[in-house]
């Protein structure tokens, strides 16, 4: 049975005793539209005449088009485009690098690598689009793709970092002129001599990992409809998180100024990573070329082959301690393998290396990683955004620490935060005057992490499970902890801007134009709840309109936890303007001053005179509609932009159970205990722990897209990919820990992502402790134990 | 590729309580592709198209059936429940309501053949175990919620549904 607790310091239970919507847990804003089936996502729209894309795809894994012969299909009656590298832009792009360089060019020309087409002239993975056509039925279109005729130059293929390395490999892409895409090593986190601490260092401890093909596997198709209109305006419905950059870059390929482009999401079934611009380019181009709308959704085999999966690390890490234990250095060494193309491996890498080397107090450290180019599918950031794999071989390291020292793993790891109840600097810091501090490893946030830890050892028996014997006949059972840090929103933090219009109408409510892409993170509703308790107004007076990018203000988008902390503040920001000039505004009504005045659920108050009050739904009227002169909607425009990203702090311990004959692992129980400041709605934030955590799990023990020896995805649809069902879940707890941070809405943190950091190091570190395996590759399965197990029982 | 004759039919469907028609381009179309493509009942989802998932789920005489892996000439003459379909005069169902209030909507796009899933279930047994939830529930899958709060919803909706036929 999976439970939810609560745990508040004194700050967060005197601060929530004030408010009137912030910390309670009210329906989500869009619930009702979900449960009736009534909420539309891009996959259900369905424009008249809209006309079918289909994709070509390369049958082999690595080959050049040599020529392409299309009459035959353009012929074909019903066929209204068909379209191949030569009828588009020969542009090369990076749509994470647009992200980039979005708010720092220097950034994005330095960390970014442009290698995509909209439509390549050659495969660079196994099904990679070759050609596209858009026709009225899909009988058509699949008649059509039969007609095409390439003549291809089969090319030689490299599917590991290893061998696309070596010397005389094929190039993925030739005009790079090696496969090694980048030598990330300007992390802004690195600080000190690394071989010089370890010279100094008491003891070392090392280990690997190469983590798995983690695929987001939402389950809306990705689908995208393009239609132009009759002034060559152009929509785009299509799920996204980031719709500006979006924007721009179908802007950038169409030839169009942004603002005839518009990109609509009113709903999405499920993110966990952008993915939209592997398809967004193929309907634009066709709908451009065929005149009418064109709607194109991928099969989810084709998504599994065409959506990046998780970033792929192969990783070494080291850390050197002192005779008591207390870390002095750490390096990281990572082998990316980035796919076909480069994308978000830069972008990745900088929160992976910020979470390793941010966790501890640790005045030295390298992180290194080499970017690599094979011919699999693509990689991207997907929930969690770098830091899972390496938070499990970090943790491991700190285990095999403990173990040398024969201490206590718990105690072990709290001796090293940088903030302990055995360190006396422990009142709050700003954020420059944090040792080591750089934008990546800003220490802002971390002051919990005792307590954190020592709230989830309690609750979880910790002590007492210590003390269990091991082994019971063929099972052996163990337990593991591993400590997370998590950002509130990307960092370099300027990736966290946002703004918005906030507008009283004439019948009291309030239309809040902000733009958000519904994922089911329920921002709309903590929005809604903050927005409330800073204005004085009912969370059921807000409504929003968030779908679409005309008619909203410029925003950066969502990713890395940004969303609550964020559009929180935003909305805390626009709330309280919004009550300013309402009470300006009043002070003519009421014969007050301004300052007098407040309001509380809906009603304008004076504080001098409680008798003297007025709806706010009589002032909105009567400014609108009765006033004498000039109309006056109140409406105020409201700016953020985050300076600082506080981490979110997290423990998850697991409690296992293996069966040394088979291999079995059982989760008999996982733990998560998150800080997430204040927790503006508590149901949502327990669903995103229970979800990430869930998420977090599979990635852990089953998750894995398989290739082929061909490169090829094994399947990829639901019955070859495993995703956890009801059934599969372990017994999880959550306890949502609050503590009041001084920079979130209301105290508020990152938390939407963060379930899924420290999953995989609990349960390694637990398998760890019953059996004595590391096992160095993910998923830990079954197999691999059991194998890893054979060879150790040999050796003894 | 296959080859077939055109031979378009017009199928006579009853679909929450309405008899609805439709033109198909042959005998082969699914029942969610009629449902979401002729009718215009979007709220029906499909997520793999092969089985797997459970997003297609509408009842079929009372019983759960993966819409994407029948055919709609099969259901020919028989009571579609889709969850457009399942409040009545703006009233939410129990079981809605209850999927509402224990925040197990996230993205929303498993709730619909959850919640029908959820219906079946109670309908059959209106006080089910945790195990017995999990287990009616184990094809439909979900990215966004862990399951958690999807069975506190069923248990919820199991606990009003019960007191109120009391």
């Amino acid at each position: 049975m999976s439970a939810t607790y609560s745990w508040k310091s004194e700050d967060a239970r005197k601060e929530e005793e004030a408010y009137r919507y912030v910390g309670k847990s009210v329906p989500y804003k869009d619930a009702r539209s979900k449960a009736t089936g009534a909420a539309k996502y891009s996959v259900d729209i369905q424009r008249p005449g809209a006309y079918l894309g289909k994709v070509l795809e390369c049958p082999h894994t690595h080959a050049r088009v040599r020529s392409i012969d299309v009459s035959e299909a353009r012929k074909l009656p019903g066929v209204a485009a068909v379209i191949t590298a030569d009828d588009v832009p020969d542009v090369k792009y990076n749509p994470a690098g647009l992200e980039y360089a979005a708010r720092n060019a220097k950034a994005a020309a330095e960390d970014s690598v442009n290698d995509m087409t909209a439509v390549p002239r050659k495969s660079h993975y196994k099904g990679e689009a070759v050609a596209l056509v858009a026709a009225r039925d899909e009988e058509t279109a699949l008649k059509a793709l039969e007609l095409i005729k390439v003549d291809y130059e089969v090319l030689p293929f490299t599917l590991d970092t290893a061998s696309a390395m070596r010397e005389g490999a094929p190039l993925v892409h030739e005009e790079a002129g090696s496969n090694l895409s980048m030598i990330f090593d300007s992390f802004p986190g690195n600080r000190g001599d690394a071989d010089a601490a370890f010279a100094q260092a008491d003891f070392t401890v090392e280990g690997d990992l190469l983590s798995s093909r983690q695929h987001t596997m939402a389950l809306e198709p990705l689908s995208c409809t393009a239609e132009f209109d009759s002034e060559g305006n152009l929509t785009v419905w299509v799920a996204h998180q980031r719709p500006f950059i979006l924007r721009r870059m179908v802007a950038g390929l169409a030839g169009l100024p942004e603002a005839k482009v518009n990109v609509v999401c009113e709903h999405a079934g499920g993110f966990f990573g952008e993915a939209n611009y592997v398809i967004v380019p193929f309907a634009v181009f066709l709908a451009k070329e065929a005149n009418k709308p064109v709607r194109i959704e991928f099969s989810r085999e084709e998504l599994t082959r065409h959506v990046p999966c998780r970033e792929i690390y192969q990783m070494h890490g080291k850390l050197g301690f002192t005779a008591e234990g207390r870390l002095i250095a750490a390096t990281e060494d990572m082998v990316v393998d980035s796919g076909a193309y480069f994308n978000r491996s830069c972008n990745t890498l900088t929160p992976a290396m910020g979470s390793f080397s941010g966790q501890y107090a640790l005045p030295v450290f390298r992180g290194v990683g080499k970017i690599v180019y094979t011919n699999t599918p693509g990689t991207s950031g997907i929930r969690g955004y770098g830091p899972p794999a390496g938070m499990a071989l970090l943790s491991h390291l700190m285990d095999l620490g403990a173990e040398k020292l024969g201490m206590d793993r718990v105690e072990f790891r709290i001796q090293n935060y940088r903030f302990n109840s055995a360190n006396a600097s422990l009142e709050k810091k700003g954020p420059d005057e944090h040792e080591g501090s750089t934008p990546a490893t800003m220490g802002l946030g971390l002051e919990t992490q005792e307590s954190v830890m020592r709230v989830a050892a309690k609750q979880f028996g910790w002590a007492e499970k210590s003390r269990r014997p091991r082994a019971d006949g063929k099972w052996r059972y163990g337990i593991g902890v591993c400590d997370y840090t998590d950002v509130s929103g990307p960092q370099p933090h300027e990736m966290n801007d946002r703004q918005c219009v906030m507008t009283l109408e004439e019948d009291g409510s309030v239309t809040v134009s902000v733009n958000y892409a519904d994922g089911g993170q329920n921002l709309l509703g903590a929005g809604a709840q903050i927005a409330a308790e800073a204005s004085g107004l009912h969370y059921e007076d807000f409504r929003f309109l968030h779908a679409q990018t005309t008619g909203t203000l410029y925003d950066i988008g969502l990713g890395g936890n940004s969303g609550n902390f964020g559009m929180g503040n935003l909305l805390a920001v626009a709330g309280k303007m919004l009550k300013e000039e309402i009470l300006k505004k009043a002070a003519s009504f009421m014969d007050a001053e301004s300052d007098g005045l407040d309001i509380k659920d809906g009603v304008i108050f004076s504080k001098a005179d409680p008798q003297n009050t007025m709806p706010v739904k009589k002032l909105a009227y009567d400014s609108i509609v009765v006033q004498q002169g000039a109309s006056e909607h109140i409406s105020v425009t409201a700016r953020y932009s985050a300076f600082y990203s506080p981490m979110a702090v997290g423990v998850v311990m697991a409690d296992v159970r293996i069966d040394t004959e088979t291999g079995d692992i059982f989760v008999d129980k996982l733990q998560i205990c998150h800080d997430c400041g204040i927790a503006i709605n508590p149901m949502g934030v327990a669903g995103q722990l229970q979800g990430g955590g869930v998420m977090g799990y599979g990635y852990a023990l089953f998750e894995d897209l398989s290739l082929g020896e061909d490169g090829s995805v094994r399947g990829g649809n639901y019955n070859t990919y495993k995703l956890a069902s009801a059934l599969d879940i372990p017994d999880f707890d959550v306890i949502v820990y609050e503590n009041p941070c001084p920079y979130g809405p209301y105290g508020a943190k990152g938390v939407g992502q963060s379930g899924t950091v420290g999953i995989s190091g609990a349960i390694a570190g637990a398998i760890y402790d019953a059996t004595g395996v590391w096992m160095e590759t993910m998923p830990f399965t079954p197999e691999k134990l059991l194998a890893a197990m054979r060879t150790r029982t040999m050796k003894e | 590729m296959t080859k077939f004759e055109k031979s378009s039919l017009l199928l006579m469907l009853k679909v929450n309580g309405e008899e609805m028609q439709a033109l198909l381009e042959g005998p082969h179309v699914t029942l969610a592709d009629v449902l979401r493509n002729k009718l215009g009942l979007t709220g029906t989802k499909e997520a793999c198209r092969c089985g797997e998932c459970g997003s297609c789920t509408v009842l079929v005489d009372g019983t759960p059936m993966l819409s994407c892996s029948v055919l709609a000439v099969a259901v020919r003459g028989k009571e579609i429940t889709t969850i457009e379909g399942l409040a009545k005069g703006g009233e939410l169902h129990p079981i809605q309501q209850a999927f509402i209030d224990s925040g197990a909507i996230q993205c929303g796009f498993c709730s619909p053949g959850m919640i029908l899933m959820a219906k079946a279930l109670l309908e059959e047994n209106p006080d089910p175990t945790e195990l017995e939830i999990k287990e009616h529930i184990g094809g439909n899958l979900c990215r966004c919620t862990g399951y958690i709060k999807i069975i506190e919803a069923i248990q919820l909706a199991a606990k009003r549904m019960g007191k109120g036929a009391a």
